[in-house]
């Protein structure tokens, strides 16, 4: 069943041009404006239970887009369904079925407990005060936090007040969660941490996620599927699979040799760094082959050799930049 | 309701956890009250021997003093309109319009509770320093309490209410506490410093029909000079304000949603 439908998704913000020395009068009565389009004509699909990574450089119109399919923003023109809702017209309707975690905003009243928090949180989704003390006993042991549940939040750690700001968003039981970098500042025992109750709470919950994040260890771990955004546009929409699978066309290759040796650049062989009898070369296994890089030095001069796949990082930085067609 | 009522306990048990910021607010409370207390004694020329001035005697226009001093103290208008500016321009605003509450109400009540707490130091600080400095009021009863109270907390949310709405503006303008600082100032020089009969005829119903009287002149005016008749004209000015600008709230806040550009996406 599809939770979210998005068809023809458009987002435009006027902005007022600034006033210059040749424009100044004028400017002081009527300022010149142009639209930029934030989000230009998206369409996606999102089916209950997925993991989906929606991502893309700053300014590329995720978060625009995550603000439209919450009801924060109201789209230009479009049209959005989220769990059969409109967002902008029922926004308080929907905000009882969707949950939000931003990693960079607190939601928490710091001077007062977790405890104290999820209760508040439980009156304000009208939660009966049976059902509300079971869902947090239940989400206390899923998040290990009992053993600071009645602790001030202020006194808490950033990974441990990352764990209540999820519990907070998923105390009225959501069907659908939205995640804004929430592993952003954490130590990566914690981001570790973090990521695995978020991977629990999608397969064990079916909540549905939405993820954004630039953080590539948390795209890689949680989800499984990736829409990539760049200037308004849907530039990449595929599994995390198919991803890798296409886009590991290139090979890192790390050689120690008995002696210097001038490696020749081909035609799909770069090397990357040389250092005594130390390389880094980059295989494009789309233009050459392995046998062909092995060949260009003796065997019994290699020492040591490592091949590695390009890092996820590095091929989403070439989709953002364009390089991938 | 009941989550409204939720915000304005949770407010108030979070600020309850400020007590030092309390106290200190008290104790400047307390040097406010006794320097105005010696201006007044200072103008009226000793005790007062009896003087009146436009119907006010000195401990008349103490007492109305302290109740103003109260309401100003209690209720910080600056960090009402700053709570809306701060939520807007950091992008939180993302997180408290995604909960199942009109934001503007939820704003009004969180704001009410902070200030709830505050009235629990100063209305028994400012009766014990009142009666400390000038004993009781004349022909008070113990019975008034309870209007004048209803009268200081009906105050207490309009005002909330009043500068919420222009709390609200920062959908539309970057920084709205320059509208709060001049609604202040109105505030305290035709409420806090002088009741309304301090001022020329013709001004008197203008102040006696503005916002400022539900806010400020009216309960100060009950404190000081109680009586039945004062505390309905009070009340229905307060109700009567209270109604308009929560519409105004409402009608902003609609309009406002629909414009929100949240800083970061």
């Amino acid at each position: 069943m599809k939770v979210i439908e998005v068809n023809n998704l458009r987002k435009e913000f006027v902005l007022k041009k600034k006033a210059t020395k040749e424009n100044g009068k004028k400017a002081l009565f009527k300022r010149e404006r142009s639209v930029k389009n934030a989000v230009d004509g998206i369409s996606f699909a999102i089916e209950e239970g997925e993991a989906l990574a929606f991502i893309g450089p700053n300014g590329a119109g995720k978060s625009t887009t995550i603000k439209m399919l919450t009801g924060i923003l109201y789209p230009t023109s479009g049209d959005i369904k989220v769990l059969g809702l409109n967002p902008s017209k029922d926004r308080i309707k929907l905000s009882y079925q969707i949950g939000t975690v931003f990693g960079q905003k607190e939601q928490l009243w710091v001077h007062l407990s977790p405890m104290d928090n999820f209760k508040f949180f439980g009156s304000i989704y009208d939660m009966k005060k049976d059902e509300l003390e079971k869902r947090i006993e239940e989400l206390a042991t899923i998040f290990d936090i009992k053993g600071y549940i009645n602790q001030p939040v202020k006194s808490l750690s950033l990974g441990q007040r990352m764990k209540c700001e999820m519990v907070a968003s998923l105390l009225h039981n959501p069907k659908m969660l939205f995640f804004d970098e929430p592993t952003i500042g954490l130590d990566p025992i914690a981001k570790e941490t973090l990521r695995k109750l978020i991977k629990k709470i999608n397969r064990e919950l079916g909540t549905t996620l939405i993820f954004t994040s630039h953080d590539v260890g948390d795209i890689e771990e949680v989800c499984k599927r990736v829409i990539i955004i760049n200037d308004g546009k849907i530039v990449l929409d595929d599994s995390m699979k198919n991803l890798k699978y296409h886009h590991l066309n290139k090979k890192i290759v790390e050689v120690n040799l008995k002696n210097n040796v001038k490696i020749p650049e081909k035609d799909g062989i770069k090397v990357l760094k040389a250092k005594d009898t130390l390389y880094k070369i980059e295989v494009d296994m789309n233009k050459t082959t392995m046998d062909e890089l092995l060949g260009l030095f003796k065997a019994d001069d290699l020492q040591d050799i490592t091949i590695s796949s390009e890092p996820l990082e590095e091929i989403i930085k070439d989709i953002y930049r364009g390089k991938d067609e | 309701m009941s989550k409204y009522l939720s915000i304005y306990r949770t407010s108030f048990r979070q600020e309850s956890k400020t007590l030092t910021n309390s106290i200190t607010s008290v104790v400047s409370f307390v040097v406010i009250i006794y320097i105005f207390q010696q201006l007044w004694q200072f103008i009226y020329g000793g005790n007062g021997g009896g003087t009146l001035i436009n119907g006010y005697s000195v401990n008349m226009m103490i007492w109305y003093m302290i109740m103003a001093e109260i309401l100003m103290y209690a209720v910080n208008a600056r960090s009402i309109t700053r709570a809306f500016g701060n939520d807007i321009k950091s992008g939180k605003i993302a997180y408290q319009l995604n909960k199942p509450y009109n934001y503007f109400a939820y704003q009004v009540c969180s704001q009410a509770g902070a200030f709830m707490w505050k009235l629990i130091f100063l209305v028994p600080t400012g009766i014990i320093i009142g009666l400390v400095l000038l004993g009781p009021i004349k022909n008070f009863s113990f019975i008034y309490m309870l209007p004048i109270l209803v009268s200081l907390l009906l105050a207490v949310l309009l005002t909330c209410i009043i500068y919420g709405a222009v709390g609200l503006l920062t959908f539309w303008i970057e920084e709205a506490t320059p509208f709060t600082w001049i609604i202040q100032k109105f505030q305290m020089l035709f409420g806090l410093f002088f009741p309304p009969e301090f001022f020329p005829t013709w001004m008197q119903p203008i102040i006696e029909y503005s916002p400022v009287y539900a806010m400020m002149s009216g309960p100060c005016k009950l404190l000081a000079n109680f009586s039945w008749e004062l505390f309905l004209k009070v009340s229905v000015s307060q109700i009567a304000y209270i109604t308009l600008f929560v519409i105004i709230g409402a009608i902003l806040y609609k309009i406002g949603t629909k414009k929100v550009n949240v800083h970061g996406g």
